[in-house]
């Protein structure tokens, strides 16, 4: 394989999407040589991850050569032209089984691409295939894929595949979905950033669903910068997806420049730092401190939230997935692992009053946080309070509360699919165990513009991003 | 305002009435999240008045 001259170039893993784009459009790389190289990586490092559920060799190989053919006839198609991704194994690929990583799902062969991926394949994208996630998107462990900082850890979830492939450059870029924290957590988990767009921003057609009213699409990347590409393809309604809202969608791209200086960020006195790791504590104030150097002004408030939020969320997810499921739950149920069975089973017990009545709470804390939201552009919080939890661990402690992966993982993200506000993750730093730490940062309805904004400002001004994993299989890569 | 929430001596009852057999290593489990899930939205429902209606189509503005 021969590259070019240029540095940056020849390390693949370290390529964003921006620069890759930008070798791609001068012709100092091809379509073809960059999906060859990527394809070669996951070779190497896969077996060890194990974040793909299929590898389309022949189609993504084919696709780059055609993006290649369209540049020689002048066609460019934009920043994501011959741009290798990743999607979720939830987004139907057209002739691709889409398992949702299920017993159920193992021979679902859709007809027709989702909404996303069409976008995507326009946008001039190449599928490299499908990745892992948590049985139906419905927990967050992700089995069998491991952490690329430490493989004895989980990826986080339920977007785990497209997190530990983006770290690990299996991909530049990748497609989540987050009902309760499965773009952000697993963003986190993996020292990557990702967006929970608002909710209705992005379609859902196509994609199987969690839970119809919390369920959220977006992307997952290297760089913040690769996020406004990606979601400048995604984002906007889509007249076969009746949760998508039809407000105009900006070129996120043009939302990154400028500073920062005026912009008032609020910090919650309570429920989110509330039970933290040490390590995420520290690393997520040192960012606030960072933000204030920058010139932001930084704002105490209390967040209407405590615990209860979380039954309220349990309680919509669990009755609307056990609805999505219930045809097929009655004949397969034995399909579905006991996880994700018992949540089932939760769902099908709720009692209506239980449902509507968490439907009426949600209503009274979005007015509640919008209140509490009115002096300041957005939120920022940790998106976990802990690092990626060890294979096989069920439960955590952090300090003197004992609770699930699942809660653990969910505490300080679902309460943003609650009330459907845009919500990024962005690297802020590094456990002592190597680890890398997540920073939440929270924004009005549909402006995703600040919050990329701020993301992206707090990356330009770090380097936590730019850290790589040492990856099994490429022992000879200097992270 | 009733605020007992189910109980899991009654989780066969439910199980009857929605036609599902709840696998029995998952029983306590799912009793346990109902139990918990409907104490807490209850503790939220109380405090809101009647004129405050479900979100049935969510729009997060």
């Amino acid at each position: 394989m021969t590259f070019h001259g240029d540095r940056e170039v020849n390390d693949i893993g370290r390529l964003d999407i921006a620069a890759a784009a930008k070798a791609i459009s001068s012709k100092s790389l091809s379509c073809a040589e960059l999906t060859e190289r990527t394809l070669e990586r996951i070779a190497l490092v896969d077996p060890h991850l194990r974040a793909y559920v299929e590898v389309l060799t022949d189609e993504a190989r084919a696709s780059a050569m055609e993006a290649d053919a369209e540049i020689r006839s002048g066609r460019y198609r934009g920043p994501l032209h011959g741009i290798p991704v990743a999607i979720k194994a939830l987004y139907d690929v057209k002739g691709v089984r889409t398992t949702s990583c299920s017993r159920v799902r193992q021979d679902y062969l859709p007809q027709a691409d989702s909404t996303v991926v069409r976008m995507l394949r326009e946008a001039g994208a190449v599928i490299l295939g499908m990745v892992t996630c948590h049985e139906f998107a419905f927990g967050f462990d992700s089995v069998p894929t491991r952490n690329p900082w430490n493989i004895d850890h989980i990826p986080s979830g339920s977007s785990g595949g497209t997190g530990a492939a983006v770290a690990a450059g299996l991909c530049f870029a990748g497609t989540g979905t987050d009902t309760g924290g499965s773009i952000r957590a697993p963003s986190a988990a993996n020292g990557i950033a990702g967006i929970k767009p608002s909710y209705g921003r992005v379609s859902k057609t196509g994609v199987t669903s969690l839970s119809w009213s919390l369920d959220h699409a977006g992307p997952m990347a290297k760089s913040v910068r690769d996020l406004a590409i990606l979601l400048n393809i995604m984002a906007g309604a889509d007249p076969k997806d009746p949760h998508t809202i039809d407000v105009e969608v900006p070129d996120y791209t043009k939302a990154l420049a400028g500073d920062i200086r005026g912009m008032r960020l609020g910090v919650p006195t309570n429920y989110f730092f509330d039970d933290v790791q040490p390590a995420v504590g520290d690393a997520v104030t040192e960012a606030i401190r960072q933000f204030e150097k920058l010139g932001a002004t930084i704002v105490s408030i209390t967040i209407p939230f405590d615990g209860r939020i979380m039954d309220s969320w349990v309680a919509i997810a669990v009755a609307e997935a056990a609805v999505y499921h219930q045809q097929s739950f009655r004949g397969k149920a034995d399909l579905y692992g006991d996880d994700v069975r018992l949540l089932l089973e939760a769902g099908e017990l709720t009692l209506a009053t239980t449902y509507i009545n968490a439907q009426r709470a949600r209503l009274s804390w979005k007015s509640s946080l919008k209140k509490a939201m009115q002096d300041v552009d957005v939120i920022v919080t940790p998106t976990l309070p802990n690092t990626a939890m060890k294979v096989g661990e069920t439960t955590i402690k952090i300090g003197s509360k004992e609770e699930t992966v699942f809660a653990v993982s969910a505490r300080f993200c679902a309460p943003f699919d609650m009330v459907g506000l845009p919500a990024a993750s962005v690297p802020c730093g590094f456990a002592p165990n190597g680890l890398p730490i997540g920073l939440q940062i929270v924004g009005k309805p549909f402006d995703e513009e600040t919050v990329l904004k701020l993301s992206h400002t707090f990356e330009s001004n770090t380097d936590y991003h730019l850290r790589r994993p040492r990856l099994p299989g490429l022992v000879n890569e200097t992270p | 305002v009733i605020k007992k929430a189910v109980q899991p001596a009654r989780l066969d009852d439910l199980e009857v009435m929605a036609g599902i057999s709840v696998k029995e290593v998952n029983k306590a489990g799912v009793s346990a999240l109902l139990l918990s899930i409907r104490g807490g939205v209850l503790q939220i429902a109380d405090t809101l008045p009647i004129e405050c209606p479900p979100a049935l189509f969510f729009d997060p503005r």
